[in-house]
């Protein structure tokens, strides 16, 4: 089904599964300000125009001749890194009349190389970068998460929002992103991952085409996150509803032998219909609609979030605790340990069905260099036995909590 | 009966079972996962129904209600459970003209989840009791979408526009509507809406066809139903004009925003019409709209636009609009930027016509790839009445000179701004 074949920096999957030919390019960066406002300046200008398709109108063109190609930018935090990702995605040549591979390739090598950085585009990157940070903000599920990792994580990697600082992002002057540019250009070597039916087409010279030039360095990545106090911080809001978000550090590593008892008492704690906190707090007392944990696997930190009623939310901090105390004490079926370690494998088996988390994937067995073998990792969740999520549950510590209180 | 599609090596097989439920199995050979979705044409905009010649009126939220009380089971297993132990991640939807069940697995094995899909689907058990403690969670649902500023904006524009269509109701109702919602009304919404000659079931899985289609069969055959029901939609009639032609709100955000909508009336009972009048606006809009033309550059550079700038469009059965939206503080020249550019002479868009025609076609080929994304546009086609490949062959009849008068006939229809701001905005 995939022939993949990983010399790194490339990546290359090879398939006929999809009718699309992938080819991503990930920088990555050390995780902090000014990078990440920087990066995600380059994000939005690298897939907003460049010098040799200077108009929006060029470029929209040249993506419609290039059978509708899409190209588009992220960025993402990946721990103490952050990482900034160009990326097209255009029909594979058996559905078009003509080969366009190499000029779909020379369009993205130009983007990368040769963004249009003048002040008239600066400002304009700069203006719906700070909007887009607004209306991030004006989301109470995101504020509740942006403003605990704050809180709790200050001068660390934690208290970087990923998509930056409207403060940074405002100061940032032309000379010093081109300078910015150019260093990435010079100095990092991205991670390139091609994905698509390579069938008639010529690898060496697209591998020619993507060449940086440069030796891949891997920064470090992920860390676990050493909390030095705990925050507690409460706003109010003309909400519908209170958004109510704690956050745990988990005192567990990416690459600790115990890092998949961690995924899994996440599962059971909050990521499945019979996880405990949906079960206690949404099926048997109706205190909200969703309630649900999630890891932040490079960090080393797990959430809990919910909306509710305010008033209940003394109630609902304490029933919080008791499912903690429940997983701890080793006070929880089998089969619901059992249940999350089937979803956790029906989850990565499905992964090759899903072009971009198989690319994540294999980025992340690239960049971070961990066997992640998908059997090997399959067998090992198996493998995980109740005590073992007793310990991890034990060394979980509860280190921030942020609350938007709402009209109700 | 196979359907073949060779030019875009597409293929799916159509079954019909003995009590009158379609089912359509797309097999995909290289796929490791299944997935399996199950509708019924009964949405949010189903609260009045003929149904044999009496009519019978429902509070606005009930199809949606009902999909949260049929993962309810008799003897209080919970549905959801019983998915997860089998590996499967099962979830649900309402929309407006459909509520669809559907699970996902990585396994060979799928009768056992198929059965618990079909099973749960058709047998509805509830009691007063349960009704009652499902209110609290919708209500914390519908809260939650509230605070949420695009779905907010969309909602207040529907209320503007429409008077009487259902579009302008959210599709989970209201907090009143949901309380006042009552056992009697969701049984009388499940007998009447999902008798399974309505349902159809579409699959996308790595398996035979004719399996698929044993294990469904094997399963229908034990069952009975009553008699299928004729039913119908009842609608008032909606007003050309709008209902609200300014409104302004407030929310607690720093982002203002706002639409500026078109409500049309040029839609018809031949869905295909109606198909190929959407696909002319949206080749119309994405020409003046978008970066094709060199003027949105000039607008982003002296801020009429910014990021957040787009358009909706929809036209159906029911009704039709074409909505604008943006983050324009001043609302007067967000409005004149879009009546003068809809003004505009259409001519030298000509060669980016075709290719834009290109583009959509590459989304519709990309859409095959995704089988959630294959699974809905299929399940919805098939309601509708027209099969979605021809969906594909209505794009490509398109020309250019069909869409050269849309501007100027939008520029008569009536409109409705909608503004929301910040809450110290606002005196």
């Amino acid at each position: 089904m995939f022939k993949i074949k990983q010399d790194l920096p490339f990546n290359w999957i090879n398939t006929d599964k999809f009718k699309d030919m992938i080819i991503s390019i990930r920088f990555a960066v050390e995780n902090r300000e000014p990078n990440v406002s920087m990066n995600n300046i380059l994000s939005y200008m690298m897939s907003d125009r460049s010098e040799k398709y200077p108009s929006k109108q060029a470029m929209s063109n040249q993506m419609d001749a290039l059978f509708g190609l899409s190209l588009s930018s992220k960025t993402t935090t990946f721990g103490a890194a952050h990482v900034l990702e160009i990326r097209i995605r255009t029909l594979n040549e058996r559905y078009t009349d003509h080969a366009h591979i190499q000029e779909a390739t020379r369009f993205l090598m130009d983007c990368v190389r040769q963004p249009l950085m003048n002040d008239a585009s600066l400002i304009e990157a700069k203006k719906n970068l700070i909007a887009s940070l607004k209306r991030i903000q004006d989301k109470p599920s995101h504020l509740g998460i942006m403003k605990v990792c704050e809180g709790v994580g200050k001068d660390t990697p934690l208290a970087v929002f990923s998509q930056g600082n409207m403060d940074v992002i405002e100061s940032v002057q032309l000379e010093d992103l081109k300078a910015y540019h150019k260093q990435l250009m010079e100095q990092v070597q991205p991670m390139i991952l091609i994905m698509g039916d390579f069938k008639g087409l010529n690898q060496d010279q697209l591998r020619n085409q993507l060449n940086f030039d440069q030796n891949l360095s891997i920064l470090p990545s992920a860390y676990v996150f050493q909390p030095k106090h705990t925050f507690k911080a409460s706003i109010q809001k003309e909400t519908s509803q209170t958004t109510f978000t704690q956050l745990y550090a988990t005192h567990t590593a990416y690459n600790d032998p115990k890092y998949l008892a961690m995924r899994l008492y996440v599962i059971m704690l909050g990521q499945l219909p019979n996880s405990l906190l949906f079960q206690e707090i949404r099926e048997k007392r109706s205190l909200c609609y969703s309630i649900s944990a999630s890891s932040f696997n490079f960090d080393g930190v797990m959430a809990i979030q919910t909306g509710i009623n305010y008033k209940d939310i003394d109630q609902v901090e304490m029933l919080i605790e008791l499912q903690r105390i429940k997983l701890a004490k080793g006070k929880f079926s089998q089969a619901l340990l059992k249940t999350a370690q089937k979803m956790f494998i029906n989850g990565l088996e499905s992964m090759t069905d899903e072009p971009y988390a198989f690319l994540n994937f294999m980025y992340q067995r690239g960049y971070t260099q961990y066997d992640l073998d998908l059997k090997a990792t399959i067998k090992a969740i198996r493998d995980v036995k109740k005590s073992d999520i007793e310990a991890i549950a034990q060394q979980i510590e509860l280190i921030g909590q942020y609350t938007i209180r709402g009209k109700h | 009966m196979r359907k073949i599609f060779k030019d875009i090596n597409e293929h799916y097989d159509v079954f019909e079972l003995e009590n009158g439920m379609r089912l359509y199995v797309i097999q995909k050979v290289d796929y490791q996962s299944s997935v399996f979705y199950l509708g019924f044409p009964f949405g949010s905009f189903d609260l009045v129904q003929e149904v044999d010649g009496e009519l019978k009126r429902f509070p606005s939220g009930v199809a949606h209600f009902l999909e949260h009380k049929l993962f309810e089971n008799p003897g209080g297993i919970d549905i959801m459970q019983s998915f997860s132990h089998l590996s499967c991640n099962v979830n649900a939807f309402t929309s407006y003209n459909e509520t669809v069940y559907y699970f996902n697995s990585s396994k060979k094995a799928l009768q056992k989840p198929l059965n618990l899909l079909l099973d749960f689907v058709q047998n509805l058990s509830i009691t007063e009791a349960s009704v009652e403690k499902e209110k609290g969670i919708i209500t914390q649902e519908l809260r939650m979408y509230k605070q949420m500023p695009e779905q907010r904006l969309m909602a207040e524009t529907y209320h503007s526009l429409y008077a009487n269509h259902p579009v302008r109701l959210d599709i989970g109702g209201t907090e009143e509507s949901v309380n006042d919602t009552t056992m009697e009304d969701l049984m009388d919404a499940y007998r009447f809406n999902y008798h399974p000659s309505n349902s159809i079931m579409v699959c996308v899985t790595p398996l035979n066809p004719d399996l698929i289609h044993r294990l469904v069969k094997a399963n229908q055959d034990q069952k009975s139903f009553e008699p299928r029901r004729a039913i119908k939609r009842l609608l008032d009639e909606e007003p050309k004009a709008v209902v609200r032609p300014f409104h302004q709100f407030e929310m607690d955000i720093q982002a203002s925003k706002l639409t500026y909508s078109f409500k049309l009336d040029d839609y018809s009972e031949d869905h295909k019409l109606n198909i190929k009048n959407e696909w002319q606006y949206r080749l119309f809009l994405e020409l003046v709209f978008s970066p094709t033309n060199p003027a949105y550059e000039q607008w982003m550079e002296s801020n009429r636009i910014a990021e957040y700038f787009g358009y909706e469009v929809e036209v159906n059965r029911e009704y039709g609009f074409v909505m604008f939206y943006g983050e324009n503080e001043d609302e007067h020249d967000f409005v004149d930027l879009i009546r003068s550019s809809l003004d505009e002479d259409l001519n030298k868009f000509k060669e980016a016509f075709d290719l834009l025609k290109r583009r959509y076609y590459a989304q519709m080929l990309r859409s095959f790839d995704d089988q959630d994304d294959y699974a809905i546009t299929l399940l919805r086609s098939e309601f509708s009445g027209v099969e979605m490949m021809d969906s594909i062959a209505i794009l490509k009849s398109i020309q250019f000179e069909e869409i050269l008068h849309l501007g100027k006939e939008l520029l008569n229809k009536p409109t409705a701004l909608v503004k929301m701001t910040g809450l110290r905005k606002l005196d």
